[in-house]
């Protein structure tokens, strides 16, 4: 049987009905059309599925649509809405740490996580973060290097 | 040469933006009106006979609108035909009455959710047989084991040799024997994006198939192989990860049936689960080494290889073939044979893979290099200088060797990592041993080993706008071959990057490519492009020198426009264009440039050299070659590997795109760290897989990825557009033993079986506790 919930997504509300079985992710890229999220698994263990609840990165393929309604949810749709790109977004394109791109959006929702938290992580910070992504096509080396890229250009703005 | 303006620039995807907004559409973000959704039913058994299948239920189900089983009537029944005989058997068709490994199809769903889908398959209702299954390729062969298919006795499907030189003499002659097995594992590619098929068959029949394919046209091929049906087949240009496995067809034929039966569109997106525990395998061999020295070089070397393939003969024997080439050809040596045979198993079946056998020769025969140094007392690279192949070469399987860098890679990578002093580090008594190790690899670029054809065609074109359209057959799986094609048409025009647009993947509107595998579209795809390009510019300059009263060599092209050099004077390029075709005197004359190339490859045959049966053939367009060293940490008192370092030195030939192409090499470390560490499909008694989960199969994290440092040495090769080779696989063949050989160092202990856990270390360093 279908509940009808709100879901708060990119700052807009959307209401939507849902079985009580189907995950954030599922109605992310089913219901809401918002397919930038990545199924790589549904079982919480590649974070391709990654978006930000609550200022937290989470595998959305593991929080059942019903438990987010009432949270604020942020997807990589949400990061360019401005018709800019995010500066995470930038410094992806600009190292070069963009292959296949699926990996791509649950690598930068966790960088924002990241870096809304704690704005000068050190390369540890950074490997730790992102230690539940799995990048087959370019292993760390670019993806370490974009965040960190991206972390010292918001500092720089932000001055 | 003069200075180029755009091949060698470090560039991103021309595809970035849609990637990191979300917004690039990938097949599973599809979705067309009407869609059904498709769930495939799996045998539990490894083997057996299926007697009956009572779909009733499942069919009855509301929201299910049909389902096929292997014992369905009308189910097309056309052995897959594969390609050249002497790698193929039609052994398989789209369903089987026989299963012959755990996971194999044997029914599929068409229904109005996924959700339902899968409750259907659990109302399906199938009777086996059950048979026994054999899952070593040791145990098939053996008198009175179960027989696969009727026609392969003792289940081998297929034998090779090859023998050049007189290997009996070579062994008398010998100062040293070494005799050494290794055995590979059958690992996975977890290309992050799952196979998916959307197939839709309208009104007329004509069939479509939105595809995660990174060979287009041989998928079209395969599916017509299969059903008599030739489809369109569409590949976005956004695809998640190759890696080989997105060049075999899937159960694509299938989608096709349930589009035809129920008059709606049908997506298949397969399951994590299903890719990790039921797809394709890599091909495990088993690898008997024998080799002869004197005096520091190679006399004798001798192979004896089985390799294990699946129920089903799938590439194994292909990949056995085209691994053994390189393991012949990567050193000189007089006297060399190698005997193999391909066995069939209950086990998955086992297809192309980045490397396509190569990476597990590579593995077998560094570490065996690297145990003959050792014994010999000789500095592993002092040794392999004396003995690798070099430029100008012909080696024992008839690869003409036109460029390599080999010689400088090794030397490089030796200074980069301080090779000399750290080898000279005192290792014993820690409890965290460092190691450095070694190891050097060869592969193939563009292959006529097993399709015999490796042709590129390409298109240049003006659009209304000005722009330059490029249509290529070629893919892009992430490796960013659509930029560098886009890249060395800029160049050959001389206009900016983005001045190109490339149109790809479309069957109905693109020119042939044999596709994205084996290393080729930058060398022969390039090529195709580079002399489409060169074509368009003729015609353009022929054209706007008569419009603009001047000669072709005093013309250039900037911003869109027909510049006068050195002036303002100028024509639009559509504008040039349109004039032309309005006063053109025949049909046939248009302003399209055609590009094709064939790099003059020779297919890989039988023949006899001095009476003795072999194989021969300079099949590939040409070959890249890599020097690794791997520096590790080992504790001593658990086994457990720390991967410090790599360090990567490469010959790709021309590098289009040094961004993308570093981003390759990156990336094939991170799976050659997991296929050296940790990596391996576990089977139970039953032939089931046992860890179809990222978190049971463990791919190496950001926490356990080393730091790399990955530097090119270019050469030209003479056939790549601006001299280019191909970057997509070489990173991958020496990192598994790079890390062997750095264990070693680290340890004494020479594990020979991947993936060399930290179990197999403990125990090797503590026989007597074992």
């Amino acid at each position: 049987m279908k509940h009808n919930v709100t879901l708060t997504v990119n700052g807009r509300p959307y209401e939507v009905a849902v079985e009580p079985h189907w995950t954030l992710l599922d109605v992310l890229r089913n219901q809401l059309r918002m397919t930038g999220t990545k199924r790589g698994c549904g079982t919480g263990e590649c974070g391709m599925c990654t978006i930000v609840m609550d200022g937290k990165a989470v595998n959305s393929c593991l929080v059942l649509a019903m438990q987010a309604e009432g949270r604020s949810i942020v997807t990589i749709e949400g990061l360019s809405e401005s018709g800019e790109l995010d500066p995470i977004q930038q410094a992806f394109v600009d190292t070069g740490a963009i292959a296949c791109g699926f990996c791509t959006p649950g690598l930068i929702m966790s960088a924002k996580a990241l870096l809304d938290e704690k704005p000068n992580p050190d390369e540890k910070d950074v490997r730790e973060t992102i230690a539940g992504n799995l990048c087959r096509c370019l292993g760390y080396t670019k993806n370490v290097q974009a965040i960190l890229l991206a972390a010292k250009n918001i500092r720089r703005r932000k001055r | 040469m003069s200075k180029l303006k755009t091949v060698g620039k470090p560039t991103p995807r021309i595809e970035s933006i849609d990637l990191v907004t979300g917004e690039g559409k990938f097949v599973d973000d599809m979705e067309l009106e009407g869609m059904l959704h498709a769930k495939i039913l799996r045998s539990p058994h490894a083997h057996a006979k299926i007697l009956s299948i009572d779909k009733e239920k499942a069919t009855s189900l509301s929201g299910v609108k049909a389902v096929i089983t292997a014992l369905d009537k009308d189910l097309p029944r056309i052995p897959f035909p594969g390609f050249a005989p002497h790698v193929h058997i039609p052994d398989q068709r789209v369903l089987n009455d026989t299963v012959r490994y755990a996971g194999e199809p044997v029914a599929i769903v068409a229904a109005e959710s996924v959700d339902l889908a899968q409750q259907a398959l659990d109302l399906i209702d199938v009777n086996y047989e059950v048979l026994p299954a054999v899952l070593s390729a040791e145990e098939a062969i053996k008198p009175g084991a179960p027989q696969l298919h009727e026609e392969a006795k003792n289940n081998i499907a297929k034998t090779v040799k090859i023998e050049v030189g007189n290997i009996d003499e070579g062994f008398k002659r010998a100062e040293h024997v070494f005799e050494e097995t290794f055995s590979t594992s059958p690992y996975l590619a977890c290309e992050p994006e799952p196979y998916t098929v959307l197939a839709n068959v309208d009104k007329d029949g004509k069939c479509t198939v939105w595809s995660t394919s990174q060979a287009p046209f041989f998928l079209q091929t395969q599916i017509a192989g299969a059903l008599n049906i030739k489809p369109t087949v569409i590949a976005p240009p956004w695809v998640g990860g190759g890696f080989g496995r997105k060049t075999v067809m899937h159960d694509d034929p299938l989608v096709i049936l349930l589009a035809q039966k129920t008059h709606r569109p049908v997506k298949l997106t397969y399951t994590r689960e299903e890719h990790l525990g039921a797809l394709d395998t890599n091909l495990p061999l088993t690898i008997k080494l024998k080799t002869g020295v004197k005096g520091n070089r190679f006399v004798a070397r001798y192979a004896d290889v089985a390799a294990r393939a699946g129920g089903y003969l799938g590439q194994a024997h292909a990949m056995l073939l085209y691994g053994l080439c390189h393991w012949a050809s990567l050193y000189r040596c007089p006297n060399v044979k190698l005997e193999g045979k391909t066995v069939y198993s209950n086990n998955r079946i086992t297809s192309a893979l980045r490397g396509f056998g190569v990476p597990m020769f590579m593995f077998a025969l560094e570490s065996h290099v690297d145990s003959i140094s050792s014994q010999l007392g000789v500095d592993p690279i002092d040794f392999r200088l004396r003995n690798i192949v070099r430029e100008g070469d012909t080696t024992p399987t008839g690869f003409k060797i036109t460029t390599c860098g080999l010689e400088r890679c090794i030397k490089k990578a030796a200074e980069l990592t301080g090779w000399r002093k750290k080898r000279r580090l005192r290792k014993t008594g820690q409890e965290r041993r460092y190691g450095i190790g070694l190891a050097v690899a060869m592969q193939p670029c563009g292959s006529k080993l097993f399709e015999d054809v490796d042709i590129s065609y390409a298109e240049a074109k003006v659009d209304d706008d000005g722009i330059i359209v490029i249509s290529t057959g070629c893919a892009d799986t992430g490796a960013g071959s659509r930029t560098g094609l886009a890249m060395i048409a800029a160049e050959e025009l001389g206009v900016d990057l983005r001045d190109i647009r490339i149109i790809s993947g479309d069957t109905s509107k693109i020119p042939f490519d044999a596709g994205c595998y084996a290393s080729r579209t930058t060398v022969v795809g390039g090529q195709a492009v580079r002399l489409a390009s060169a074509e368009l510019k003729r015609k353009l300059f022929k054209a706007a020198s008569r419009l603009m009263k001047t000669k072709s060599s005093k013309l250039e092209i900037k911003n869109r426009r027909v510049y006068l050099k050195g002036s303002k004077r100028s024509k639009q390029l559509a504008e040039i264009v349109s004039k032309y075709q309005q006063t053109k005197k025949s049909a046939s004359s248009d302003f399209i440039g055609r590009g094709s190339y064939d790099p003059a490859s020779r297919k890989l045959r039988a023949t006899k050299i001095r009476g003795k049966e072999t194989l021969w053939g300079d099949w590939a367009a040409a070959h890249s070659f890599v020097a690794q060293v791997a520096e590790v940490k080992v504790d001593i008192k658990t086994g457990q590997t720390n991967l410090l370092k790599m360090t990567t030195v490469a010959d790709s030939g021309r590098v289009i795109n040094p961004l993308m192409a570093t981003g390759s090499l990156e990336g094939a470390i991170e799976m050659g760290c997991g296929f050296a560490l940790t990596e391996e499909p576990a089977i139970d008694e039953k032939g089931q897989t046992v860890n179809p989960t990222f978190l049971d199969y463990k791919y190496i994290t950001s926490l356990d990825y080393p730091v790399t440092e990955t530097v090119f040495l270019e050469t030209l090769s003479p056939r790549g557009a601006y001299g280019a080779k191909g970057a997509g696989e070489v990173g991958l063949p020496a990192v598994v033993p790079a890390i062997a050989n750095a264990i070693f160092n680290a340890t004494d202990a020479r594990i020979r079986e991947m993936p060399i856990t930290s179990e197999k270390i403990w125990k090797a360093i503590n026989p007597a506790k074992v």
